[in-house]
């Protein structure tokens, strides 16, 4: 689930404003020429009141570009312990700001080398950046831009940037 | 003219007894948000709100997508 899209679209104006991190739930597809429907049930069988909506993404804000200068400056820095993470990567589709499509990226690093290295990488990447890491597990973290799930696409900000896996140690491995 | 939001608010239950929204679009490519909405209609004086939404798109009688907690912590 592409949270940091949600939330952003969700702070739009004209959208039902609603808690942060809340247990509320949403999701986002690509309806083709059909009937569709929305379904909404307690996740554990409870029962209550609930607002089923649907939005047209087309009319609200569209996202910020996604920047990820910072993360890839990052995965370059040849530093220890950093220097752990293997090299490569691929080039990928650009931005697109009306379809919501992003960069999606996987780093893999030895955690057990660093322990606080994803809190290193959340400082790196800074509060006020797009994107959002996840932990997968002690040694993989998934950063996220803007993936397009319901395409099951993936596009970079700036390609330009990307390490192209030649001549160097380093990692960032480009998922479609 | 353009249709932004569709909106229904109703009492759900478990699966057999859901709250059902329908749509149709006409062509393709461009995409929707949808949202199950249910602790936050406490903030505006709804009593007995859904505690935990699930949502689940059809097309038809086809599922697309699924969502619950959205876990907008950013």
């Amino acid at each position: 689930m592409n949270t940091y899209e949600i939330a952003s679209r969700s702070a739009g104006e004209g959208v039902f404003p609603w808690r942060a991190a809340s247990a509320d739930a949403a999701t986002m597809i690509r309806p083709i020429n059909a009937a569709h429907s929305v379904h909404v049930a307690g996740a554990d069988g409870g029962a209550g009141i609930a607002l089923a909506e649907i939005y047209d993404l087309r009319v609200l804000p569209a996202l910020p570009p996604v920047e990820v200068f910072d993360l890839v400056g990052f995965a370059r820095r040849p530093t220890a312990p950093l220097a752990e993470m293997p090299g490569g990567g691929e080039q990928g589709a650009d931005y697109h700001s009306v379809d919501g499509t992003g960069n999606y990226w996987q780093i893999e690093a030895d955690t057990s080398a660093e322990p606080r290295f994803a809190e290193r990488f959340r400082t790196a990447l800074g509060g006020d950046q797009p994107l959002i890491v996840e932990i997968n597990t002690t040694i993989d973290l998934s950063v996220f831009g803007v993936p397009d799930t319901a395409l099951n696409r993936s596009a970079v900000a700036h390609p330009e940037l990307i390490p192209d896996g030649s001549g160097d140690d380093w990692s960032v491995d480009y998922r479609v | 003219m353009r249709l932004v939001n569709l909106s229904a608010r109703a009492k759900a239950r478990d699966a057999a007894d859901r709250l059902i929204a329908g749509f149709v679009v006409n062509g393709s490519g461009n995409r929707v948000l949808t949202r199950a909405v249910g602790p936050t209609l406490e903030d505006y004086g709804v009593v007995g709100a859904l505690a935990d939404p699930a949502i689940e798109i059809f097309e038809g009688d086809r599922s697309r997508a699924q969502g619950a907690d959205w876990g907008g912590a950013m």
